[in-house]
């Protein structure tokens, strides 16, 4: 596949032939345990989708208990998984307990950030750097497995005697080192297996991390210098480093709660304790303050790991459809470099409530508001580059533009919980919720869908339907923001994040007057329905359940576009300059058909005095036609 | 397809890929050791108790320093043999490395072994008793002893697990009181626990007026589930015992006891009726620590002469030697301290007087007890041989004098492990962490060192680039402990 521009759809089936030709993998040895970066992304990809999905049924019928405490679940949330817990199908606390635990564990460790980081940063990191695979491919293959099976044990969980873990997806100790402590084997409990898991999780990460920065750094192609890296290769290898570098101390807190839980060691139970009625037969003299420390040591780079990601799939997905260079390209990657560092030294804002100090508390709400600084410096420049482009409202630019201003909420309504005074007020309410979910499922997860959209011809050689696209796209941007705007009003309110019967014992909750201008606000959708704070509740969940309908179509046109989708023409069908077009649609095993050299930068759109609005970074080779019988060593 | 850069360094970067990929995970490496050094420090920097010094034995772990110190050496001189392509040469060196580690772990599990057969027991008013278990049976010298002739098991949350913690398993048949003979297995239980499910759904269906469903559930009930009528009123199963089983119980797996009834703790759910053996804790003291004890404010002579502790000690000359030694030994003691504190409290009449802040433990300490005894009975060996030669009832071998103490005045025990202060378990945490990446690193090389011949042959580099990154693996752990030497043996 010699240029990007001659449309011959023959040659990419050529490339495929011949890619079975010579190599002759096994089944399992293609498709299972692969070592061919874009296969693991792929792998990585469909396991990540699954567990949001799964994710997203845990929330649902949380969702449904908070709106109708105490009434059954309809039975459509009943057909798997609850009734196994409750024989009446009516959600209590503890089931309620276990849910929210898990619902944040899955999301976070087992669906976004693989999705963002492994599978996308997988498929797409070595072709943007025009590398034939990742610098350790085995090692790529050892990470997704101990994910997976890190996943599994997450799952299985739930099918323990006791349930999975209960006490919030931070696990916080003493109580997560006291709970489910009544069965015969402590090993076999979900408290224990979270821990467990969560060691399989964060040493898959790490493997990936390393292996991401050393492709980065040892496997650019010719003439790719750092200033012509894509700007997502930069956000890859910060993540990576942002992995390498704060899961450690995570899984330090899990061996040492795994300690307390299986030798009762007493790294974080103080003197003392009164578990039901009873001392906690251990030594004491540990401090729960050491966990949230160690916690939220990796906790807030984290927050970065599932950002960056979605924020430079956004980055690659507007240039393309603006047909406009990258605005601030420079100084979008020096900010993305302050970011990581700055993410390091600001994990104590989550930990105001613990009465840590004055002092720290300041430090920490300086260097929080420092922090805010090249977040917005990221933003800004992709918004500018929409400025005097001409935009082409392609599916995945769909989803790009409405992941400015979601991600716009999400950062700026941050802005109060950074400040220690406000956010006694804010702590432990939904006002967080919100915050936090605005930041990562309109924000990210919209980034994701663009990338979805936007690699998915280069993946398969089809195209997404635009229609369902559509169909996709806007009841989910509707759903998403019936869902979370309604939790800063309840938030600021006092509305408690952890009433599982959605308040109902708190008779505040329903006062009228204490609660006007909730209801005023709420009121302007729901036409004078809503009397109290409460009463959102309902709201939410129909933009829950909306929010699931939505995904239909997504579903359909995602399986349906890799039979009926229409066949792109062209390797390169959005025009776009960067190196991962290159190759033959689908990319085979090795990636490209030529030497790749670059000798521009990424993002060469509607360059003045060319032919055509894009100048792709790569040197075309000469001769034309037929491919190499081997892809070329870089 | 092969990836490039494995053996030659890319131009620009100087670097091949894994020289990268082993300063990444080096890093890392730093952060997770780093977050548990920091842990180190936040845990003594917060300790509400004394922290523990002096409790390892400082000539282990020097051995151990020097080991690994010149394993890192070896390291290096069996890499410089194979970038001198001298495979005989790469042999010797490393396999002194893999000996070295070898002699790390060796040692390293002769420390973890002494310390988790050493035990320790504080006492509810503060004293502490550290000694080992008897020789004859140890198991049942920190367990509870019961006799059982029933067994009660709750259909609910009860499981087999009683099973693990009776002795005479293979000699026993349980009997229902209908008189049905059962095995109570995992099978067996798992069985109740479906009927009951089926119950509850004969019931709601009963309830919601679907009487061909409810009927249906009912006969399954009748047919499959007859184990349920095994069940009395408050849903527990009460098993006879063919004959006396003897349960030997963890004291933490039991909720509480009594002459004849013993109950396991919530997640068994499980009662037995019968006769209590014994309750209590057998050592043979090896050191003694009353500083909790002594802070009470109370005359300090009374303090000592009222201790329970005396009447916990053995009949046996031992015993005996030692409250007299102990009596001789500390009366001067306190006396001084009481001097000092006197002194202190006139000079600083406006200054509130803290005790544990002025207290000088060390003086006050009874181990030194412990280390006098040892050197006399050293001295009079010769008269305890003879005794043992003799037949004698004190048991030859050991010097050190018994004391059984009942569980309901141990507030806490438990062996040096990592249960018995978060010093002992970041001690645990950390050499063990450490000593599995000794373990890894022993793999790897050993790997190379049996199995690297034919890359050597093929590509001599690309074997020495590999030796050279297990190289710096070893260095790294290396440096770990030369960290962890000092801050757990030295500080």
């Amino acid at each position: 596949m010699a240029t990007a521009t001659t449309a011959d759809p023959h040659l990419a089936d050529q490339a495929h032939d011949d890619d079975h030709g010579h190599h002759e993998d096994p089944f399992w040895r293609k498709y299972i345990f692969s070592t061919d970066h874009k296969m693991i992304g792929i792998q990585y990809g469909y396991t990540s989708l699954f567990f949001l999905a799964f994710g997203f049924y845990l929330m649902l019928c949380m969702r449904w208990s908070i709106a109708y405490p105490g009434e059954q679940l309809p039975w459509y949330l009943r057909l798997f998984l609850v009734d196994r817990f409750v024989s009446d199908g009516v959600m209590n606390g503890s089931l309620y307990n276990m849910f929210g635990a898990m619902h944040g564990t899955i999301m976070v460790f087992l669906g976004v950030v693989p999705m963002g980081f492994a599978a996308f940063g997988n498929y797409v990191t070595p072709l943007q750097i025009g590398a034939i695979d990742m610098a350790f491919p085995r090692l790529n293959m050892a990470s997704f497995w101990c994910f997976f099976i890190g996943g599994l044990m997450m799952l299985g969980s739930f099918f323990m005697p006791s349930g999975a873990a209960q006490v919030g997806w931070t696990n916080y100790s003493p109580l997560a080192t006291t709970a489910q402590l009544d069965y015969p084997n402590i090993f076999w409990t979900g408290q224990t297996m979270w821990l467990s898991a969560m060691v399989f999780i964060i040493t898959s990460s790490l493997l990936g991390a390393v292996n991401f920065i050393a492709t980065i750094i040892n496997l650019r192609a010719k003439g790719l210098t750092w200033m012509r890296l894509p700007f997502f290769v930069w956000a890859m290898m910060v993540t990576g480093f942002l992995l390498l570098l704060a899961f450690p101390p995570l899984e330090v807190a899990a061996i040492m709660q795994l300690m307390d839980r299986l030798a009762f060691s007493s790294f974080f139970v103080p003197e003392g304790l009164v578990v039901n009625g009873a001392r906690f037969d251990v030594s004491g003299g540990g401090s729960p303050l050491l966990y949230q420390h160690l916690f939220w040591f990796l906790g807030h780079p984290e927050v970065y790991v599932i950002l960056l990601p979605a924020i430079a799939i956004v980055a690659e997905v507007i240039p393309a459809n603006a047909r406009k260079p990258l605005w601030g390209y420079r100084s979008m990657v020096y900010a993305v470099l302050v970011l990581g560092f700055l993410s390091f030294i600001v994990w104590a804002h989550h930990m105001y409530m613990t009465g840590m100090g004055a002092w720290v508390s300041a430090f920490f709400q300086t260097t929080t508001v420092l922090i805010s600084v090249p977040s917005v410096i990221l933003l800004t420049c992709l918004l500018i580059s929409l400025w005097g482009g001409s935009i082409r409202f392609t599916p995945p630019m769909l989803w790009a533009t409405a992941f400015l201003p979601m991600f716009g909420i999400g950062g700026l309504t941050g802005l109060p919980l950074a400040f220690n005074l406000i956010d006694l007020h804010l702590h432990d309410t939904y006002y967080v919720i919100g915050h936090f979910h605005y930041v990562v499922a309109p924000g990210v997860i919209f980034g994701l869908f663009a990338g979805l959209y936007h690699w998915y011809p280069n993946w398969t050689g089809r195209m997404m339907n635009g229609f369902l696209s559509h169909l996709h796209f806007w009841p989910s941007l509707i759903a998403m923001n019936v869902l979370f705007a309604p939790m800063m009003v309840q938030g600021m309110a006092g509305f408690h994040r952890r009433w599982y019967d959605g308040g109902q014992s708190f008779p505040l909750t329903t006062d009228k007057e204490l609660f006007e201008a909730g209801s005023f606000f709420s009121n302007l959708f729901a036409n004078g329905e809503i009397i109290t704070i409460r009463d959102l509740n309902v709201l939410m969940t129909f933009g829950a359940l909306m929010l699931a309908i939505a995904q239909v179509p997504f579903i359909i046109n995602f399986f349906g576009s890799l039979i009926f989708g229409k066949k792109i023409t062209n390797d390169n069908p959005w025009g776009a300059t960067t190196l991962e077009w290159a190759t033959p649609t689908p990319p085979p095993h090795g990636n490209f058909t030529f030497e790749p050299i670059a000798d521009k930068g990424p993002y060469e759109y509607s360059v003045p005095g060319e032919e055509r609005d894009f100048t792709p970074q790569w040197v075309e080779p000469e001769k034309e036609g037929k491919p190499a019988e081997e892809p070329a060593k870089v | 397809m092969e990836i490039p850069y494995t053996v030659t360094a890319r131009p620009d970067t100087g670097l091949w890929n894994a020289k990268v990929g082993i300063w990444l995970f080096l890093a890392s490496e730093v952060m997770l050791f780093g977050g548990l050094f920091s842990s180190y420090i936040f845990l003594r920097l917060g300790a509400d108790y004394p922290w523990p010094m002096g409790e390892l034995q400082v000539g282990f772990g020097f051995v151990n320093t020097l080991v690994l110190i010149a394993s890192s050496v070896f390291v290096v001189y069996a890499w410089v043999a194979l970038k001198m392509r001298n495979w005989r040469r790469f042999q010797f060196w490393m396999f002194l490395v893999v000996a070295s580690a070898a002699l790390f772990l060796v040692n390293k599990s002769f420390e973890y072994h002494k310390k988790l057969t050493h035990y320790h027991a504080e006492l509810q008013d503060g004293t502490i008793i550290a000694g080992h278990l008897p020789k004859e049976n140890p198991k049942e010298a920190k367990s509870i002893v019961f006799e059982a002739s029933h067994v009660l098991v709750d259909s609910v949350s009860g499981s087999h697990y009683f099973l693990k913690y009776l002795e005479n398993k293979d000699d026993i048949r349980f009997v229902t009181e209908n008189g049905t003979e059962v095995n109570p297995s995992r099978k067996w239980f798992e069985k109740l626990k479906r009927g009951l499910k089926v119950r509850a759904k004969a019931d709601r269906l009963a309830a919601e007026g679907d009487t061909a469903g409810a009927d249906k559930a009912s006969a399954k009930l009748k047919e499959d589930y007859k184990i349920l009528g095994e069940l009395n009123e408050s849903g527990q199963v009460r098993l006879t015992l063919s004959q006396p089983g003897k349960f030997v119980v963890p004291r933490h797996k039991a909720l509480s006891w009594e002459d004849t009834k013993m109950d396991f703790t919530r997640g068994l759910a499980t009662s037995l009726e019968g006769k209590l053996v014994s309750a209590s804790l057998k050592l043979a003291v090896d050191e003694l620590d009353m500083r909790e004890y002594l802070r009470r404010d109370e005359p300090r002579d009374k303090v000592i002469s009222e201790s329970t502790l005396f009447t916990y000690f053995d009949d046996s000359a031992e015993g005996q030697q030692l409250l007299k030694d102990f009596t001789e030994y500390h009366t001067p003691l306190v006396a001084e301290y009481e001097a000092d504190v006197a002194e202190w409290k006139a000079k600083h009449p406006d200054k509130e007087f803290d005790e544990a802040a002025f207290m000088e433990w060390e003086r006050i300490k009874l181990d030194k007890l412990h280390k006098e005894l040892e050197k006399a009975h050293a001295e009079s060996g010769e008269g305890h041989e003879q005794q043992a030669a003799a037949g004698g009832s004190v048991g030859g071998h050991h010097a050190h004098p018994y004391v059984t103490i009942p569980f309901e005045d141990v507030r806490f025990f438990s062996n040096y492990g990592p249960r018995k202060n978060p010093f002992n378990a970041i001690y645990f945490t950390m050499t063990g962490l450490h000593g599995l990446h000794v373990l890894g690193g022993m793999f790897v090389l050993g790997y190379f060192l049996v199995f690297g011949r034919k890359l050597f042959l093929q590509n001599p580099e690309h074997m020495a680039n590999r030796v050279e990154v297990g190289g710096l693996f070893w260095h790294f752990v290396d440096l770990v402990w030369i960290f962890l030497f000092p801050i757990f043996y030295l500080m």
